[in-house]
C-alpha cells in the first residue's frame, strides 16, 4: 500500500477551469468531478435550482503524492482565498 | 396607464405560473421542477426564439431600417452600463458597481419572450430580426464591466491588479451557451426559411408557450427564493433595480421614436433596454470581478427586476411606447 495525499475541494462551479488548470500546471491530472452539490455553508443553504451556475457548487477529489502536494499547496491556498471554497487534506492509502 | 393593459399581460398563464411559483416558496409547498428540466426549456426557448427570428428575417431580409434597429440595441447595450456604473459608484464599492453596472447593462431572454407573448396576445406585430438584437444587447455590457475592472480597480487599489484572462472572459462573453445557441438557431432559422420552420413548428411554435409556462413556473421557484437575500441589499439598491429599467425603457423608446422605429420593435427594445441579466453576465462578473458580492446583483436582476418586469413592466413600457405612437 502507498501513502498518498487525498485533496477535496469544494468551489464555485464557475472557477472549475481555473482550479483545472491550476491542477494541471503541477501536473495533478486525474480526478474526480461532482457538479452541482446542495447543502448548507456560511452563505446559507445552496439549492443546485439556480438558473445561472453562479449560484452552484462542485466538488473535486484527487490523490496525489506528497511533494506533489507540497508544490500545489501555496498556489492552492491562494486560489481559496481569492475565489471562495473549501480544501480539505488527509493523509490517506492507497489499496491498488 | 390604464388597469386593463396591466391585467391584459398579468393574466397571461405562463406570468401567472411565474407568481404561482412564487406562492409555492412563501407557503412553504414542496413543489419543485426535477433538475434539469429547466435547463432544457431554457434552451428550448433559445432555439425556438432564434429559429423564428431567423425564418422571420430570412422573410424580411437585411435593409437599412433593420440594421437601424440592430444599431439601437448595441448604442443601449453600451451605453446602459455606462451611466448605471457611475450612478451606483456614488454610493457603492467600485467592484459591485461594475458587476452590477453590467448586468443592467445585458439582456434578460426571457424578458424578452414574455414582452413577445404580451405583444402576441394584443395583436402588434414586430420584426424576427428584434431576436438579433437581443443577441447583440447580451456581450457588450461584458466588455465594458472588463474596461472598468481594468481601469477603475487598479487605480482604486492602487497597485497591480493581477492579470486578468481575457480569453477566457471573451469566451463567456461571445460564446457563452445562450448566445451561441441563439445566434446558431438564428442562422439556422435564416438558411432554412419557410420550409424549415414549418417542419420545426409542432415542437417550437405550438408547445412554446406552455414550455415558457413551465420555465416560468420554475423562475417563480428561484425568485422566491432569492427574496431573503434583498434583506442585506438595502433600499438604495432595491431602488435602483426598480427605477433603473424604467429609465432605460424611457431613452431606449426615445431614441427608437427618433428614428422612425416600428411600434412592436421600439417595445420590444424598451423591453430589451430595461432587462437584467440574470446568466451571462454573473458568470462573467464572478470570472472577472470576484470581489464583487453576487448576494447583491443576482437577488437584484432575478428578485426585483425580472418580476417588476414581467407584470408591470412590460404594460408600462407598452404605455410609454403608446404615447409616443399613439
Amino acid at each position: 500500500m502507498k501513502n498518498m495525499k487525498k485533496v477535496e475541494i469544494v468551489f464555485e462551479a464557475v472557477y472549475l477551469n481555473r482550479l483545472m488548470d491550476l491542477l494541471n500546471k503541477h501536473k495533478i491530472l486525474k480526478y474526480s468531478l461532482i457538479r452541482d452539490l446542495e447543502g448548507r455553508g456560511s452563505h446559507g443553504f445552496k439549492m443546485n435550482d439556480d438558473v445561472t451556475c453562479v449560484g452552484s457548487n462542485d466538488y473535486i477529489f484527487t490523490l496525489c503524492e506528497e511533494e506533489e502536494f507540497l508544490a500545489l499547496r501555496e498556489e492552492l491556498r491562494s486560489f481559496i482565498r481569492r475565489y471562495g471554497g473549501k480544501c480539505f487534506v488527509t493523509d490517506t492509502m492507497m489499496l491498488l | 396607464m390604464s388597469f386593463d393593459i396591466i391585467l391584459q399581460n398579468m393574466l397571461n398563464p405562463p406570468v401567472l405560473f411565474f407568481f404561482l411559483g412564487m406562492l409555492a416558496v412563501f407557503f412553504k409547498s414542496e413543489l419543485a421542477i426535477p433538475q434539469p428540466l429547466p435547463k432544457l426549456f431554457s434552451l428550448y426557448l433559445l432555439i425556438a426564439i432564434g429559429l423564428h427570428g431567423g425564418y422571420e428575417l430570412s422573410k424580411s431580409g437585411l435593409n437599412l431600417y433593420i440594421f437601424e434597429a440592430l444599431m439601437i440595441a448595441v448604442v443601449m447595450a453600451t451605453i446602459v452600463p455606462i451611466y448605471s456604473f457611475f450612478i451606483l459608484k456614488t454610493k457603492m464599492d467600485v467592484y459591485n458597481s461594475i458587476a452590477i453596472a453590467a448586468t443592467y447593462g445585458s439582456i434578460s431572454a426571457v424578458t424578452f419572450i414574455t414582452g413577445i407573448t404580451y405583444l402576441n396576445t394584443i395583436g402588434v406585430e414586430y420584426g424576427g430580426y428584434m431576436v438579433a438584437s437581443m443577441a447583440l444587447m447580451e456581450s457588450p455590457a461584458i466588455v465594458i464591466g472588463l474596461v472598468f475592472a481594468a481601469l477603475f480597480i487598479k487605480s482604486s487599489n492602487g497597485e497591480e491588479k493581477e492579470k486578468t484572462d481575457f480569453k477566457e472572459i471573451f469566451r463567456e462573453a461571445f460564446l457563452n451557451p445562450s448566445v451561441f445557441l441563439l445566434v446558431g438557431a438564428l442562422i439556422i432559422g435564416i438558411l432554412t426559411g419557410e420550409k424549415g420552420w414549418h417542419s420545426m413548428e409542432p415542437l417550437f411554435g405550438t408547445l412554446f408557450k406552455g414550455m415558457l409556462a413551465f420555465f416560468l413556473l420554475d423562475m417563480g421557484l428561484v425568485a422566491a427564493r432569492k427574496i431573503h437575500e434583498l434583506k442585506k441589499v438595502g433600499v438604495f439598491l432595491i431602488a435602483f433595480a426598480l427605477i433603473m429599467p424604467m429609465v432605460n425603457a424611457l431613452v431606449a423608446t426615445g431614441i427608437a421614436y427618433s428614428l422612425d422605429i416600428h411600434k412592436g420593435d421600439a417595445f420590444l427594445l424598451a423591453l430589451l433596454s430595461a432587462s437584467a441579466s440574470y446568466i451571462a453576465v454573473p458568470a462573467a462578473m464572478r470570472l472577472s470581478v470576484p470581489e464583487a458580492n453576487p448576494g447583491l446583483y443576482l437577488p437584484l436582476s432575478l428578485a426585483v427586476t425580472f418580476p417588476f418586469n414581467i407584470s408591470l413592466g412590460i404594460p408600462l413600457y407598452y404605455f410609454i411606447v403608446n404615447l409616443f405612437w399613439g
